[in-house]
């Protein structure tokens, strides 16, 4: 709890240069925030500062205020009066004054009863305009706006448009918004490409299609350009993919996917290697290659639903050592409380188990076992997790007892006491 | 011992070590006994004088400090700085003290179990059974169950609850202890364990997955795994924070999707921590590194959404929110900028009741109560995306606006705007039930209606319109709305793509509820008269709204952004309100007066040389007061001597001075021009006036000469006749009284310049030495109105007029007579005034006389030499006149009588010299 007004200061006097736009499956609805409303200006500052200054001050908490109760209409007024404050001499205020009107207008808009596309097309060109600095970033802006209500071609217009712009030195945050322009560009085209593509199939035009192939030369150059630098492409590499397996260039789909995967620039993301295993798996990939995707995603989440197949192709392969590597997988699998209420899982652990024991490896069991005796008992053998099963899942409740019983040659017979107990009495009742 | 034993024996038989039984011969070593005692212990040498050195020490521990001031200053510094930044923010409550169990829904009714803290010092906690009512659509928070009260040693700082399978686990995290409580279905919430740390600990967490396990970090940054009835297993121990050094104690731990991986975070970022290996940990959140951090930003609390996605993560910054995978860590999920001006601490993750429905965080800052809903919809298969704007809640002190006077207030707005410390809401049958916590120890609630549209699409506007529908139903006047609902149903479908009311109705609603229901619970009793809890509810339902909520819509601009004065609220409500203000008020004054200062008595060390004059003095003031109090009550006059201060200085009276005893040219010159004879005697001295001085003297011999001869006549006359004695008498009259007049109108004239000052004297300088009674006059009116004003006895001054009357007359008529009426005239006068005297100076009648004999001598001494020259005169004439004799006699008697009863003021001294003029 150290410094944080300080830190505030420090983050005041940064201001919004380093303001990276997040993930890019949000929404363009997001709630942007100019920074300067987090604590504003304090008393020692309030001191010096003119009535006009107050003045503005006062009109962006009034907005600020009514934006939070949803009184759009209210903050419009307020905003038109806020306008004011591009007439500010000093330089530094006016682009904060510009990023300010940009984010708050287009959010009211967003919620204002009355408003309309044109509405919103005029506040954008007028700010692309004024605020300068943020050219690009209110470009990308104006295309998902544009593409949320179904205007691909004017999103594609606008972002082709931005991806042309140049001014003046290009700073790190500027340069981020230009690569994502350039990649919704070529997300663009590949949207483009689908939607013709769809088309095409059902009737064969050859100018068409030539339009068509166009799109997905400009689309897999750009996206090409874009997937080699690191970062998380989830929606992009899968339309890259997408396209060369249209136009059956698996090899290099394989090399993007494998790129995405496993090269170590890129940040550790569970999505690449399940998209490669799904690749690999539709092309009918040999399992010893699934086992080794898997094995790598194993280690990254155990928790992951591929697990089960990752188990099972286990249990079945061929490959001596596989299947001693097939029991904790399942265990670590049933850790997670979120899996805890599954036939399939448990069943699963079942057939292990039961290959385990038929083929002579029960210290293992014993083995895994021991680590988790602990906490496996509460979170799974509880009388209540008995009488519940029996309410809702008396299958599952059935498998969990023949796991126990299993498991119950390991430890001391009384861990599954009160359960056993329950059971009986259950089976009897039915 | 053996060593002494022969010794011992030796000596054995003259010693004697019994108490009670002296011996003789022997010497009694009763006492030896204590000192051998007492040799153990290391003695104070000034245990003798310790009494006073604590009385000393009591009272000059202000002046004088115990500990070097360098220190001191640097000690006070740190604390102020502390201090400060509690003010500013406090991290020791974070996650707040407002815990809420669901209970098993019986009978169609939602129960809830609220655990809050309350008692001066937030160390009693409470269980409390709430049912949530939700009767023909409107919610209602019942709190009338008694809650159930564990008394704790220390202040709660966290309360943690889950619901695991069947069972409520609460955690309850103080300072230095933490401890457990269990809440089964039906039974009463019991205490399971406690354990006690040695540092202060910042976390408490309980686990979602397995019952009875709870994770606890403390500020030395230590994390524990405590399982129930088993000893914390300590998985972690960082010494500094995670990434950078942020020079915090703040540590947060928290459970996540696997039961033995632990999120481990201080201000720096988070960690997840594998507690069966100690090195096995990786990133999760980190400042600088996660996409979208700025630079400052620090991480304020993190929260595991295990009921909402078994793998999401909440993070709260000063700026932003994140949600955060646990399998790919470092990319937010999920991010909003909060908009709030403090940061949360206080953070609630409602998960969505079906696939339509969105995802609800609530997060709250301490600092003005802020509240803000964050909606999202996704996370399993959808990506997770934020779903509107964010709203913010109204505060207590925003929600419960009355008009009151200033000065409540002013003492409610204290009251309802204190920190806020702690925030839980539940969600059921379309309502969202929010409960905030003030660490005032209030409690409130408001309620919010689920909207149930979920998107945006022209298809909803039905469905739209038929939950404003449910909200007008006990509106009278809707048939009348409904044709004006139709015709704008755009204007509510373009904000309802949210759970949400529709922001205009939404909000009115709120606005409405916010007045319309409010219980008020005080229980000053339980903690005795300290206990400053007093609980509050508003319970905000939806209540008949007066206006259509399209209507709303276009009315927005005519509104003010905060809620009005509750003109509309019931009366119910008002009642309530005046309840809880009633006993706020009354409490606020209790305090007050059970305030008791310290006393330290410091008699005997005070200097005693001045007691008993102070004491006097003391005495003395008392008695002028109730002398005063007296004169002012009986309207009589306060004096001096009266009073019982002591007798001011008197400054005597020059004597005067004698002008024969100075015969030198230049002392009888100053005397003369004294006297206004200046010029006279400057020709006296040089001869000029010889002649017309030998004229004079002729002239007056000669006019001496007659009157002998006619005194002869008129008293050979009067042997003769007695008629024509008559008539001569009144032929001579006037003569006679040309002279007698001069003289007695030059004494008149003077005695009344004199008279001017005495009037006012009495009443302005009552105690004056020099002025001690009113001049006395004869044959003046002037004086006996003098007398009458100051003294009204109406019989005495009629009298005294009767008195005055008579010797004027007299005096004018029968010359022969003038003795025995000034005497006559002289007593009557004097009557009334001894009697005033009398009533006014009778205490200091000695030292009066004494004085009047002094000023007595000084009017004779004054007098003479103007009484001389008529002497001389009557020795130049052999054949004096009896008359003029007596007259002259006569009036020096009166004189002298008068100045027995008198004594003359310094103002009446130029009287005495105009007199002499005069003679």
């Amino acid at each position: 709890m150290d410094d944080i007004e300080a830190e505030l200061g420090i983050s005041r006097s940064v201001g919004n240069e380093d303001f990276s736009d997040s993930s890019e499956d949000e929404r363009v609805a997001r709630k942007i925030r100019p920074p300067i409303l987090l604590h504003s200006s304090t008393a020692q500052a309030r001191a010096k500062e003119s009535g006009f200054h107050e003045s503005s001050r006062l009109c962006l908490k009034a907005i600020r205020d009514a934006m939070l109760h949803h009184h759009w209409q209210e903050a419009a007024q307020y905003l038109s009066a806020y306008s004011q404050t591009l007439e500010d001499t000093t330089v530094n205020k006016q682009s904060l004054a510009c990023e300010i009107i940009w984010r708050l207008g287009t959010e009211i808009l967003q919620h204002h009863p009355n408003s309309r596309l044109e509405d919103f097309n005029a506040l954008y060109e007028q700010m692309k305009n004024s605020g300068v600095k943020n050219y690009a970033k209110i470009c990308l802006e104006h295309s998902f706006h544009l593409l949320l209500n179904g205007h691909i071609y004017d999103a594609k217009r606008q972002l082709s448009v931005a991806a042309s712009w140049r001014y003046g030195k290009q700073s790190v945050p500027q340069s981020l918004d230009l690569k994502l322009i350039h990649a919704y560009c070529g997300f663009l085209d590949y949207v483009i490409w689908h939607m013709k593509k769809s088309s095409v199939s059902e009737a064969e035009d050859n100018s068409s299609n030539r339009e068509m192939h166009s799109y997905f030369r400009q689309a897999s150059v750009t996206l090409q350009e874009i997937i080699a630098q690191p970062g998380v492409w989830d929606p992009f590499v899968l339309s890259y993919v997408d396209m060369l397996e249209f136009y059956n260039d698996q090899e290099e789909a394989l090399k993007v996917l494998q790129n995405y995967a496993y090269n170590k620039d890129y940040p550790s993301n569970p999505n690449a290697h399940v998209y490669l295993y799904q690749f690999l798996k539709r092309h009918e990939a040999p399992p010893a290659k699934l086992i080794s995707i898997l094995k790598v995603l194993h280690h990254l989440v155990p928790s992951h639903e591929l697990m089960q197949e990752y188990c099972y192709l286990l249990v079945n392969s061929v490959v001596p050592g596989h299947l001693e590597e097939s029991l904790p997988v399942v265990f670590n699998l049933l850790d997670y409380p979120s899996w805890k209420n599954d036939l399939d899982t448990w069943n699963c652990l079942l057939t292990v188990m039961t290959v385990f024991k038929r083929k002579g490896l029960q210290h293992l069991i014993a083995n895994e076992w021991k680590q988790r005796k602990d906490f496996w008992l509460t979170m799974h053998y509880r009388a209540y997790h008995g009488r519940k099963d029996s309410e809702l899942n008396r299958e599952l409740l059935l498998v969990k007892a023949k796991v126990a019983k299993l498991l119950g040659e390991h430890g001391k017979p009384d861990h599954f006491f009160k359960y056993k107990l329950l059971i009986i009495f259950i089976f009897l009742m039915f | 011992m053996d060593s002494f034993s022969t010794m011992g024996h030796l000596l054995g038989e003259h010693f004697n070590f019994h108490k009670n039984k002296p011996r003789k011969g022997c010497i009694n070593m009763g006492r030896m006994k204590n000192v051998v005692r007492r040799l153990k212990y290391k003695k104070c040498e000034v245990r003798h004088a310790s009494s006073y050195v604590h009385r000393y020490h009591h009272l000059l521990e202000d002046v004088i400090c115990d500990i070097p001031s360098a220190l001191l200053a640097e000690l006070l510094h740190e604390e102020l700085t502390f201090q400060r930044q509690q003010e500013q923010f406090r991290s020791d409550i974070t996650g707040g003290v407002l815990g809420c169990v669901p209970l098993p829904n019986i009978e169609n009714q939602n129960e809830i179990c609220l655990i809050y803290p309350r008692g001066a010092a937030l160390d009693s906690l409470n269980f409390h059974r709430v049912v949530l009512e939700f009767n023909e659509g409107k919610p209602n928070v019942d709190m009338s169950n008694t809650s159930l009260v564990y008394n704790l040693k220390g202040t709660v700082r966290q309360i943690s609850t889950v619901r695991v399978d069947d069972k409520g686990l609460v955690g309850v995290r103080s300072d230095y202890s933490c401890g457990t409580w269990v809440i089964k279905d039906g039974e009463r919430p019991r205490p399971l364990e406690v354990i006690q740390l040695k540092e202060p600990c910042t976390s408490l967490n309980v686990s979602p997955h397995i019952c009875g396990e709870f994770v606890v970090a403390s500020e030395s940054g230590a994390a524990y795994l405590w399982t129930v009835g088993k000893r914390p297993q300590k998985f972690r121990d960082e010494k500094t924070n995670l990434y950078f050094n942020d020079k915090s104690d703040w540590r947060w731990c928290e459970f996540s999707a696997h039961p033995r991986v632990m999120v481990f975070a201080d201000r720096t970022g988070a960690e997840l921590t594998d507690s069966r290996s100690s090195d096995c940990s990786h990133t999760l959140f980190r400042i600088g590194k996660t996409a979208g951090c700025k630079s400052g930003e620090r991480l304020i609390v993190s929260k595991y959404m295990g009921e909402v996605h078994p793998y999401h993560h909440l993070f709260t910054t000063q700026f932003s929110a994140y949600i955060l995978d646990e399998r790919m860590p470092s990319i937010p999920a999920l991010k909003w900028e909060h908009m709030m001006e403090s940061p949360p601490c206080f953070a609630r993750v409602l998960p969505a009741l079906d696939s339509s429905t969105s995802t609800k965080i609530l997060l709250g800052a301490q600092r003005a109560q802020e509240t803000v809903l964050l909606n999202y919809t996704g996370g399993c298969e959808q990506p997770c995306q934020s779903d509107g704007p964010l709203q913010k809640l109204y505060s207590p002190c925003e929600g419960l606006k009355h008009q009151l006077l200033p000065h409540k207030q002013q003492e409610v707005e204290k009251r309802l705007g204190v920190l806020a410390a702690g925030l839980t809401a539940t969600q059921s049958n379309g309502f969202l039930t929010v409960f905030q916590f003030t660490e005032a120890g209030d409690l409130f609630s408001q309620t919010l209606k689920l909207h149930l549209d979920t998107t945006s699409s022209q298809k909803d506007l039905s469905a739209a319109n038929c939950d404003i529908d449910l909200v007008d139903l006990p509106s009278k006047d809707k048939p009348a709305e409904e044709p004006r609902k139709d015709s704008i149903p755009q204007e509510t479908s373009t904000v309802s793509d949210e759970e949400q009311l529709s922001d205009s109705d939404f909000e009115q609603e709120l606005r409405q509820r916010m007045l319309s229901q409010l219980e008020v619970v005080t229980n000053d009793d339980q903690d005795g008269s300290l206990t400053s809890d007093t609980e509050v509810r508003i319970s905000c339902e939806p209540a008949p709204v007066p206006e259509s909520s399209v209507d709303i819509a276009q009315n927005i601009q005519a509104r003010s952004v905060r809620p009005a004065n509750p003109e509309n609220a019931s009366e119910e409500l008002k009642l309530i309100w005046k309840k809880w203000l009633n006993s706020l008020l009354d409490l606020n004054t209790r305090k007050k007066r059970s305030l008791k200062h310290r006393r330290l008595k410091t008699n005997d060390i005070q200097v005693k040389v001045h007691r008993r004059d102070q004491l006097k003095e003391k005495e003395r003031f008392q008695k002028l007061r109730n002398g005063l109090n007296d004169a002012l009550k009986n309207k009589k006059l306060f004096v001096h001597g009266g009073s019982c201060l002591p007798p001011l200085d008197i400054t005597p009276v020059p004597d005067t001075v004698d002008p024969s005893d100075w015969l030198d040219d230049l002392s009888q010159r100053l005397s003369a021009s004294w006297a206004g004879g200046w010029k006279n005697w400057w020709e006296d001295k040089l001869g000029l006036n010889r002649d017309s001085k030998i004229q004079a003297l002729r002239r007056k011999r000669r006019q001496e000469k007659r009157a002998r001869a006619r005194y002869r006549v008129a008293l050979s006359g009067s042997f003769t006749s007695s008629t024509s004695y008559q008539d001569t008498l009144s032929g001579w009259s006037s003569s006679t009284s040309q002279y007698l007049g001069s003289d007695s109108e030059s004494f008149a004239t003077s005695q009344s310049a004199a008279e001017d000052i005495p009037l006012s004297e009495p009443e302005t300088l009552p105690k004056s030495p020099v002025v001690e009674e009113f001049p006395r006059s004869e044959g003046t009116a002037c004086s006996s109105q003098a007398i009458e004003s100051i003294k009204p006895f109406s019989h005495t001054s009629e009298r005294l007029e009767l008195d005055h009357a008579l010797p004027i007359s007299q005096n004018q008529n029968q010359k022969h007579l003038p003795k025995k009426v000034s005497t006559v005239e002289t007593q009557s006068v004097l009557s009334p005034l001894q009697m005033l005297k009398e009533s006014l100076y009778s205490q200091q009648r000695q030292s009066r006389q004494q004085l009047q004999k002094d000023y007595l001598s000084s009017l004779f001494g004054s007098q003479e030499p103007s009484q001389h020259p008529v002497e001389v005169h009557d020795n130049s004439q052999l054949s004096s006149s009896g008359t003029l004799r007596m007259q002259s006699s006569g009036y020096s008697l009166a004189m002298q009588r008068l100045s027995q009863n008198r004594s003359s003021s310094q103002a009446s001294q130029p009287q005495k010299k105009k007199s002499r003029m005069g003679f």
